[in-house]
């Protein structure tokens, strides 16, 4: 009783435990796992996947799926990095950068919305036509020669911290609170329920909509300016294959695919889960097909395991 | 229905002009000798040379006509199968290819030879015999990297009994096999007591090599020497360096020359770059179709060459 009552109000428990036991086990098994500079590195490098799984945590509890973000990463890589390339001042090019991408989100949730096209296939299509738009604008080619300054934020550290995950954090708190403390956090739950009974309840759907693919747009588009400084180059085929990463991340973190289900805490934990077994894997030299293996199965095990809790409280 | 039929007119109209313009640039080309040139992948700085020597003996050469296809990431092996396909279905004069497809060009190879149409593979060889092969000697290139590490050893004056570690660009790709075959035989001779780690594959990703790097810094304390076989393995793993501030203790040498490689080179971050004429496979491979075309007996391996660069070479 008392179990079960924990595992419903603390629905992260089981992450944190398996998190905790991989910290032990990897911090046994390998020397260097709790040493600052592997701290980092391990923080460095989810970063990027980390924030575009907080925009895609709102649109799995919508019932909804984008798999446009790793195309749109690429986008606002490319264009901060041409117009910077172009002379606009860093800022500048920050900000046309990130609202471009995010415009790219408003026009999905239109599709999805006006067009009642199933957000699957508008995000597929918009994958592919945005991954086009890339190569088209950029001869597929790398765009290098960024200012200094800009390629130094990769490397900047605040507090010891690198300034990358500062903004992972910044955006976690952001969509931690979005989530739990304002009205469209929780039209977003209610769409992800039961769309037509939110509908009923007065919620405007398609003003939600925009908002939460626009939302994910976002981030995506903020993990392209990552990107782009930590490679110190425009790289038109960044990204490609992250929407799987990201979907997976959340999806570990307790997030359902039919929606309503979900939370920023449990995707950021699922992030962190998945990145330290591949950095554990790298320490130790453990084979990447082996790593892959492992990361897929805790996929499944993570839903597994959700839906056997279900049946069991039933 | 009217919206349908508004809906296919404006499809149409979008369309219409994409054949039309296909079929212009056929015509135009009506009476030269078509050559299709086939790279690996748009996204780099190294095919982009390769394009650059067929368009060059495209301009030499008026009667010759010069078209270049390519999927763009190296990863996409199914993609250049099919655009190999096409371009055989398309029926040019002769064919310059590089592939990583391997096993899965051969098909569509053959095909092609069955139809007289001459094929010169580039830079890779594919497992069936075709009408000439131009590439760089891959052994002799990892060799001439593992030489100019152990030079750099000395220099420095680090003792040849650490770690050195191969960060490897595909797996399963004939000259990536060979470039760190040639490396790992010739260090093994050269600083017999050095431990050389298994190769570590990075799906040919900047961010990805970058990762990898770093997971290696962080692991061998004793590590002094990352080889990388290409250029974007070069990239990421200079970033890394770079990063870290590692370029005394640890001594890169990468393979091949893109636009950071160089910059890199230049900071003292890759100590040394076996350059690949890339040029002359592009515009040679062109050369050696119209000699197969006139009717010569052709050489069935032609080395294009490559240069050992330092520093103070550029």
């Amino acid at each position: 009783m008392l179990k079960k009552l924990k595992q419903s109000q603390f629905p992260e428990r089981n992450l944190v435990i398996i998190l905790v036991l991989l910290i032990v086990v990897l911090s046994i098994a390998s020397n260097r796992f709790l040493s600052y500079n592997n701290i980092m590195n391990l923080l460095r490098q989810t970063s990027i996947i980390g924030v575009i799984a907080v925009g895609m945590t709102f649109v799995i509890i919508s019932a909804g799926i984008d798999l446009s973000v790793g195309s749109v990463l690429a986008f606002s890589s490319i264009i901060v990095a041409m117009l910077m390339k172009a002379g606009v001042p860093i800022p500048l090019s920050i900000i046309v950068a990130l609202l471009a991408g995010t415009s790219l989100g408003v026009l999905m949730g239109i599709l999805i919305h006006n067009g009642s096209v199933p957000a699957f296939i508008a995000t597929l299509g918009g994958m592919t036509m945005v991954r086009g738009a890339v190569m088209l604008i950029s001869g597929a080619r790398k765009i290098s020669g960024l200012p200094p300054e800009f390629k130094h934020f990769a490397v900047a550290k605040f507090l010891g911290i690198p300034g990358m995950v500062w903004v992972w954090f910044l955006v976690i708190i952001i969509g931690f609170v979005i989530a739990k403390y304002t009205i469209f956090g929780r039209n977003v739950y209610a769409i992800g329920s039961n769309e037509e009974a939110a509908r009923l309840s007065g919620i405007k759907i398609g003003t939600n909509i925009y908002g939460i693919y626009a939302f994910c747009a976002f981030t995506s588009s903020i993990a392209g300016i990552l990107m782009t400084t930590r490679l110190g180059n425009g790289v038109p085929t960044s990204g490609t294959g992250y929407e799987l990463d990201v979907i997976a991340a959340v999806v570990v973190g307790g997030a359902s695919l039919s929606g309503a289900v979900g939370s920023i805490l449990g995707t950021v934990l699922g992030t962190i889960i998945i990145a330290t077994i591949r950095n554990g894997g790298n320490l130790l030299g453990i084979n990447p097909f082996i790593l892959d293996i492992l990361v897929g199965g805790l996929i499944v095990f993570a839903v597994l395991f959700d839906q056997l809790n279900k049946k069991n409280n039933r | 229905m009217k919206k349908i039929t508004l809906l296919l007119v404006i499809l149409a109209m979008m369309v219409i002009p994409v054949f039309a313009g296909g079929q212009q640039e056929a015509a135009a080309a009506d009476g030269a000798t078509e050559i299709a040139l086939i790279i690996k992948a748009t996204d780099s700085g190294f095919w982009q040379k390769v394009i650059e020597g067929g368009k060059a003996f495209d301009a030499d050469n008026a009667d010759v006509n010069v078209t270049v296809y390519g999927p763009a990431s190296e990863a996409d092996i199914e993609e250049a199968i099919g655009i190999l396909e096409n371009v055989v279905e398309s029926g040019p004069d002769a064919i310059v290819i590089a592939t990583n497809a391997g096993e899965g060009a051969v098909p569509a190879v053959e095909n092609a030879l069955s139809q007289g149409i001459p094929v010169i593979t580039v830079d890779t060889k594919i497992p069936t015999d075709v009408t000439s092969h131009l590439a760089t000697d891959n052994v002799l290139g990892g060799k001439l990297a593992a030489q100019a590490m152990v030079e750099f050893f000395e220099e420095y004056g680090i003792e040849k009994k650490g770690t050195v570690a191969i960060v490897a660009a595909v797996a399963g790709v004939d000259t990536i096999i060979e470039r760190d075959g040639g490396f790992i035989d010739e260090l093994k001779v050269l600083a017999p007591e050095v431990t050389i780690l298994d190769p570590r594959y990075v799906d040919n990703d900047i961010a990805k090599s970058m990762t990898t790097a770093e997971d290696l810094i962080t692991t061998y304390d004793d590590l002094i020497g990352i080889y990388a076989d290409n250029n974007h393995t070069g990239d990421g793993v200079a970033l890394a360096i770079e990063q870290a501030e590692l370029q005394d203790e640890v001594m890169v040498v990468a393979f091949d020359d893109d636009e950071d490689e160089i910059i890199a080179l230049q900071n003292g971050v890759i100590k040394t770059l076996i350059i690949q004429d890339q040029f002359n496979m592009g515009y040679s491979g062109c050369a050696y179709a119209m000699k197969a075309l006139a009717g010569e007996d052709l050489p069935s391996f032609v080395d294009t060459g490559v240069k050992v660069t330092k520093k103070e070479d550029l």
